[in-house]
This record gives C-alpha cells, sequence and structure tokens, in this order.
C-alpha cells in the first residue's frame, strides 16, 4: 500500500514538473542601458522590424532552434504568428538587406552566454540563474513574478 | 564590371578578417535550380506575332546570388552580386551583375539614408522581385518577369533612398522616399545623359496583427536628344496584406500612364496570391496576375496569368516547389499557353 502509495506520488511529480513551464525572461547585456521594453517593440525586433536601439546601435538578435518549446510560447505569446509566416518575413529582408539574421543557439547557457559577450544582444530563457554579465528587464513595466506578466 | 565585383568580393572578405563586436559581416546568399515544361507558344514581337517551335522540356538558367554585408557604427554595407550561366547550358557563357550594392547611414529605426544602386520600394514584391527564395512558386507574378524591365512597367533601380518606420501603439508606420538617374540614353560614358531624373514614394501602415496596407508613386521621364523623343511613366501602386492565422491574402494593384511624344497610353497590372500553411512546411497557393499596356511596346496587349502550387520546406532555408501555369492573351494571333516548373531554392 505505502509503495503503490509512493509511486503514485512520484508518477504524479515526474508529470506535473514537464507540465509546467518556466516563466521566460527578457534579457539584455549587463552594460545596455535599456530596463524595460514594451511588448509591441519586442514584437517588432523578433518579426526583424526594428533592428536599432533608441541609442542608435544594431540589435543583435538571438533565438532559440525552431524545435524548442520556449521559442514556440515565445511567438504565440509575443508575435502571435505561426514561425512559418515569420519566417517568410525574415527571408524577406534578409534578402534586401534590411537585417542579419539571428543568431540561432541550442542551449539556453550558449544563449546567455551570447548576450553576455554582445553589448547589443537580447534574447529571451527561462527564468533561472543568470550571471551578473546579462540583465533581465521588465516587460511592459512588469517584472517576472507580476501575476500580469505575459511569458508566465 | 569583373573588376569592380571582385573588388567588392576581396572588400568583403577583408572586412571579415578584421571584424571585432563594434564591427559585424555576414555573407548570405541563394542559389535556385528548376526544370519546365512549356507548351508551344505564340511569342509576340512590336506587332507582329509568330509562333515558337522548342523544346518541351528545359531546364532554367541557373542562378546564384551572394549578398554580403557588413555593419560598423552607424554605418552599414550591402551588395548583391548575381551570377548566372547565361543562356546555356552547354557552354560556359555565365555573367554576373552587380544587382544591388549601398551604403547606409542610420539615424535611428525612423530615418535611414541609403546610397548606391539600390532596388526601389515600390510595392512590396518589387523590393525581392525575383529572388526566388521570397515567392512561393518557381515563377514571380509575371510583371517580375526580367522580360518586362524595359518596359517601364516597374521602377527598376534608384540611387538615394530615404526611409524609415515608426510605430503608434500597435499601428507601425513606414516611408520611403526615392529618387534615381532613371533610363539613360546609353552613352559611351558612364555619366547620365537622361536629363530627367526617377523619383517616388512610398507609405505603409501595419493596422494589426493581420493587415498592412501601403501606397506608392513613381514618376520617370526619359528625353532622347537625339531622337527628339521624350517619354514619362507615371505608376501609382496599392499594396495589400491579410495575414490571419495561417491563411494570407497578398495583391498588388499598379496603374499607370505612359506619355510618349505627347500621346498617353494606359497600362495596369495587378497580382492576388492566396496562401494557406498546412503545416510549418507545406504550402499550398493560388496566384492570379494581370497585365495591360496599350501602348504596346513590346508584350502583348492584355495578358492574365493564373497559376497555382505547392511550396514544400523540409527546412526553413530551403524550399522546394511546384507551379503550374496558364496565360492568357487578349490578342488576335496570340494563342493561350501553359507550362509547369518545378524548382528549388535555398538561402544559405
Amino acid at each position: 500500500m505505502c509503495y503503490r502509495m509512493l509511486l503514485i506520488i512520484i508518477a504524479g511529480l515526474v508529470l506535473s514538473s514537464s507540465s509546467i513551464a518556466q516563466t521566460v525572461v527578457i534579457i539584455v547585456n549587463a552594460e545596455n542601458p535599456v530596463n524595460n521594453i514594451a511588448s509591441d517593440e519586442l514584437k517588432r525586433i523578433f518579426a526583424g522590424d526594428k533592428s536599432v536601439w533608441d541609442e542608435g546601435n544594431s540589435i543583435q538578435l538571438v533565438d532559440w532552434k525552431i524545435e524548442s518549446n520556449v521559442r514556440k510560447r515565445f511567438y504565440d505569446t509575443i508575435l502571435k504568428k505561426s514561425t512559418a509566416v515569420v519566417r517568410r518575413g525574415w527571408i524577406q529582408k534578409i534578402i534586401v538587406g534590411n537585417i542579419y539574421p539571428p543568431s540561432v543557439l541550442p542551449t539556453e547557457e550558449e544563449i546567455v552566454n551570447y548576450v553576455a559577450t554582445h553589448r547589443w544582444a537580447i534574447a529571451y530563457v527561462e527564468k533561472k540563474g543568470m550571471p551578473s554579465s546579462v540583465k533581465t528587464i521588465t516587460l511592459d513595466g512588469l517584472m517576472s513574478d507580476d501575476p500580469m506578466y505575459q511569458l508566465k | 564590371m569583373r573588376r569592380v565585383a571582385l573588388c567588392v568580393i576581396i572588400s568583403f572578405v577583408l572586412l571579415q578578417n578584421i571584424q571585432s563586436q563594434d564591427r559585424t559581416f555576414d555573407i548570405s546568399g541563394y542559389i535556385d535550380a528548376g526544370l519546365a515544361w512549356l507548351g508551344e507558344r505564340t511569342v509576340s514581337l512590336s506587332d507582329t506575332a509568330l509562333t515558337l517551335k522548342q523544346s518541351k522540356l528545359t531546364f532554367l538558367t541557373q542562378r546564384f546570388n551572394l549578398l554580403p554585408s557588413s555593419e560598423f557604427g552607424r554605418f552599414k554595407v550591402f551588395a548583391n552580386i548575381e551570377f548566372s550561366n547565361g543562356f546555356s547550358t552547354e557552354h560556359k557563357t555565365g555573367n554576373f551583375q552587380l544587382y544591388e550594392a549601398w551604403t547606409q547611414y542610420i539615424f535611428s529605426d525612423a530615418l535611414k539614408l541609403r546610397g548606391g544602386i539600390i532596388t526601389t520600394p515600390f510595392g512590396v514584391f518589387n523590393q525581392t522581385r525575383d529572388a526566388s527564395p521570397t515567392f512561393l512558386g518557381v515563377l514571380p507574378p509575371s510583371v517580375f518577369d526580367e522580360g518586362y524591365e524595359e518596359v517601364d512597367f516597374m521602377p527598376q533601380f534608384s540611387n538615394l533612398l530615404l526611409f524609415g518606420l515608426t510605430s503608434i501603439g500597435a499601428v507601425q508606420m513606414e516611408y520611403a522616399v526615392f529618387m534615381g538617374n532613371g533610363k539613360g540614353v546609353e552613352g559611351e560614358t558612364s555619366i547620365d545623359v537622361n536629363n530627367e531624373k526617377d523619383y517616388g514614394a512610398r507609405f505603409g501602415i501595419v493596422l494589426s496583427d493581420y493587415m498592412k496596407l501601403g501606397i506608392s508613386a513613381f514618376r520617370s521621364g526619359m528625353e532622347e536628344y537625339e531622337n527628339n523623343k521624350k517619354e514619362i511613366h507615371s505608376l501609382y501602386g496599392m499594396d495589400f496584406l491579410l495575414s490571419v492565422d495561417d491563411f494570407e491574402i497578398r495583391s498588388e494593384i499598379i496603374p499607370g500612364f505612359a506619355e510618349i511624344n505627347g500621346e498617353r497610353f494606359f497600362k495596369a497590372t495587378f497580382f492576388v496570391i492566396t496562401s494557406y500553411n498546412i503545416n510549418e512546411t507545406v504550402t499550398p497557393y493560388v496566384m492570379f496576375d494581370y497585365l495591360r499596356d496599350d501602348a504596346q511596346i513590346k508584350m502583348s496587349h492584355i495578358q492574365n496569368r493564373l497559376s497555382c502550387g505547392v511550396s514544400y520546406k523540409p527546412i526553413w532555408r530551403t524550399a522546394l516547389k511546384v507551379q503550374y501555369i496558364k496565360d492568357s492573351y487578349v490578342r488576335p494571333g496570340v494563342a493561350d499557353n501553359s507550362s509547369c516548373f518545378i524548382g528549388a531554392s535555398i538561402l544559405f
């Protein structure tokens, strides 16, 4: 009886941990003066429509691999478009020279390292311990632990 | 010309070697290949029409475009160099051309200044024209076929461009103002001998996540001193994009006028493309386009093209395409024809 209960608890824990997604946070380099970003602006950055920070420096974009669940959640919530549509827009902008293709990195560690070493980079990652070389910024003025935060 | 292109390539390679965090360098590009089955067709040249006997099955001209770009501070340089195998797949009759080459200064997203050889931002499709990875089919709408470059249906290149985008809440607005040499009379020097200049503008607005609208205007003049010939072409474009989830309708309507030695002719082109992303990789589409040229400078008086096909993207930079095309002409002696294409375009 005790053994069965233990099994049920373990199975429940495994299932719940796989279904609960981590909060996604927006990170920039620690030297970037930006502390907050509006979701409309973030959408324009990842759609390739905004390529320059307000100070005039080019945005260095880094993204997750296409198969990533984090990427799918981010695109569904912020861009509100399928990746097929967004990618077609990207191809057009690359060919006319308006933007560079984003750097696509396979792991969160590499993405965080990229942002830490590129002053004008921006990325989104799951909320975990961040090194001091990157800065978590608020989204629409909200911290990630705010109940109204979009990327929970 | 070859020396110029070689210098451009070498400059970009050198830039790559000295890049730092403040100087980025990238080389993208695309390559395409295709095979066509062509039905028997009538070719019209000026006011005559002849039936062209040709092979039904043909490989399409191979193209390879290199897109080097570099950014340092607020400056950016970009080039699009197109290599092609000419019209022969048997002999080495290839060629290359500097399709685009410009320097840009970025004041902000709302204000960018570009100078050089620039693809004209008239409408949306004209900005990528025959860049095969950007369209769903093997062939673009017929007005972007290379043969129409000579009949002034679309602005080709400009030399100075001021553009940018800004937003108010969720509404995004973009603008472009451009100017160029236009069609110069062929001379022995590289200096433009056309007294007229080309100029135009575009204004676009993204109303929501689903809808984008744009209007464009363009005027091109040409004065040929030797033959006392004067031409003025004016074009007015409207572009429209509706994108709801995986369904998309894209359309452009471009009426215009040609004034040739004081006589005025109407011309117009229109196309609509509807597509649906069944999933991340498969996109079927239907396209209709219409082209009318009352001046009958070169092509048929009226041409309708209906085409349909499927684009398959096994990975996002690669597209395999199938397209069926039916062309109809409203012109005595010119018969309808149909053709099938299969092709691949790869962005790297």
